[in-house]
């Protein structure tokens, strides 16, 4: 919800999550104590995929694709980006985002760059 | 010349989501002015408005059912508004055409006066402090003014005109009556027109306190702040929400058997070329605006049963009534006139569209609603401006005043369905 203040906050840790509140108020990122311990990439890009796109987490296979499969359109898939570099403190340069087309190119690119 | 008719309603303000409710309640001289609690009000000279209840509950607007909050992020709060009131009046007109020469034939006219100002207030503090990076892909489309108009096209495939009216507080009233000219000229034959606005944020309450606009000495009263041509008012109250209609060309509704509010009848507009904020001391464009829609109407002053007056609560409400008994002589004492601001705040550019919608109901049911708080009407204020409590009364034709800073003025003119 953008505005009025009513944030639903998930994932990360407390201090990403405070970040994230004074970045981007208008993100849905969860918190909860199991949440801010999960570590494993492949689980959290598939969280963030979730709650971004609004879609079922049987379907964040990694093969999906987000505008193919997952139904992401342009604007969607630069705010995904973004909601990863914020979850996993790293940058993803424009031309390497254009190349995250897929659930399993975001998790190899943060692997590799986190 | 076509004529246009309204067939559907959408409401959803400090009174309550939906018609019904909203008119129950304003007819039972309930207010939905209340403390702001969802920011930080403290500094403000200002701590009250007209806030949507929000809920899953009877009356309360419920954000889910308008979309999901996926893509209410894509949205400043107007928008959500916008479409619960567009959802709501296009359900009750009954047109949910799925063949594209009707679609094609059906366009949406929704304005703003300020758009998604909490979007912008919020996108410029994440500039400030992380940097272009963090901006959001949706910070634009979020807050433009004509994205309600989209969003509507969009959810029902209406592909005719797509337009939006800004004209600050006359925007909702302009955008009623300019979408009724575009079914007249046959650009379509149903439009969706009205405003929305959410401008209840601190920014928004800021700036117009500092403009010296609102009412600041009943902050812990809120339901008694609203009070239109009482001696012991000292300012508007903002409010927020949408008021939509669906308007229809007459031979095009009866051919489907819509069922019928009323007709738009006249329309008036003009401006002060006076002050950015104040209104012409002699109520000069106003009183034009009027004699515009009657006009257009083809009516007689005396013809006229009922006005929802612009009525803010400030020094304009008196310049307003000076011009009513200017243009009204002597039939000024027999209307009965009213400000529903007194109920539900001033909701800027969708006070027109809320108020037209009042001024239907008012017709339909033959009630004028009443002007709450009104205890100690100001010197002259001797014309039946509806105190306290609604009055059952004939009311044939209904007249809806709107006037915008800038000097913008705007009177819809409305007559029962023939």
């Amino acid at each position: 919800m953008l505005g009025n203040g009513t944030f639903r906050l998930s994932g990360g840790n407390a201090e990403a999550l405070g970040k994230a509140i004074r970045a981007r108020d208008t993100y849905s990122i969860a918190e909860t104590s199991e949440e801010s311990q999960m570590s494993d990439v492949a689980e959290r890009v598939k969280k963030i995929v979730v709650e971004h796109l609004g879609v079922e987490e049987s379907k964040v296979t990694e093969n999906a694709s987000f505008i193919d499969d997952l139904g992401a359109d342009s604007l969607d898939t630069v705010e995904l980006v973004m909601a990863f570099e914020e979850e996993f403190s790293v940058e993803i340069p424009d031309d390497a985002a254009e190349k995250i087309l897929t659930v399993k190119d975001a998790i190899d690119f943060i692997t590799k760059n986190s | 010349m076509r004529r246009v008719v309204v067939t559907g309603l959408g409401l959803t303000t400090p009174l309550g989501n939906g018609v019904n409710i909203n008119w129950e309640r304003l007819i039972a001289s309930q207010s939905g002015i209340r403390r702001i609690e969802h920011f930080e009000v403290s500094d403000l000279a200002a701590q009250i408005a007209g806030i949507i209840p929000r809920g899953t509950g009877e009356g309360e607007l419920d954000l889910d059912a308008v979309c999901p909050a996926k893509d209410r992020r894509r949205m400043d709060d107007f928008i959500v508004y916008g479409l619960a009131a567009a959802m709501e009046a296009v359900q009750d007109s009954g047109w949910l055409p799925e063949d594209d020469e009707s679609r094609e034939r059906t366009g949406v006219m929704i304005g703003s006066g300020i758009g998604g100002l909490p979007n912008i207030a919020d996108g410029a503090m994440t500039l400030e402090k992380s940097g272009p990076r963090r901006i959001s892909p949706f910070f634009i489309p979020a807050a433009l003014i004509n994205l309600v108009s989209g969003h509507v096209s969009i959810r029902y495939g209406f592909k005719g005109p797509n337009h939006a009216v800004v004209t600050a507080c006359a925007t909702g009233a302009h955008a009623i009556g300019d979408a009724a000219r575009l079914i007249q000229f046959d650009d379509a034959d149903v439009m969706v027109a009205g405003g929305a606005e959410a401008a209840v944020h601190r920014l928004g309450v800021a700036g117009f306190a500092a403009a010296k606009a609102l009412c600041t000495s009943y902050n812990d009263r809120p339901t008694e702040a609203s009070r239109p041509w009482d001696k012991d008012r000292d300012g508007f109250v903002m409010g927020e929400g949408a008021g939509i209609v669906v308007l229809e060309e007459l031979e095009h509704a009866k051919k489907r058997g819509a069922k019928i509010y009323g007709e738009v009848i006249g329309y008036g507009m003009s401006g002060d070329a006076y002050h950015i904020t104040a209104p012409a001391e002699d109520g000069n464009g106003a009183q034009r605006a009027m004699r515009a829609a009657l006009k257009r109407a083809g009516l007689n002053p005396d013809q006229i049963d009922y006005i929802n007056a612009h009525g803010t609560a400030t020094m304009g409400d008196t310049i307003e009534l000076g011009a009513v008994k200017k243009v009204f002589g002597d039939h000024a004492y027999k209307l009965s006139m009213s400000s529903t601001k007194s109920a539900v705040g001033h909701l800027l550019g969708a006070a027109g569209a809320v108020e037209a919608i009042y001024s239907l109901l008012a017709i339909r049911d033959q009630v004028a609603p009443p002007t709450l708080n009104l205890h100690n009407p100001d010197e002259g204020c001797d014309i039946d401006l509806v105190p306290l409590v609604a009055k059952q009364r004939p009311i044939k034709v209904a007249l809806s005043n709107s006037f915008g800073f800038g000097g913008t003025n705007a009177s819809l003119i409305f007559k029962a369905g023939p």
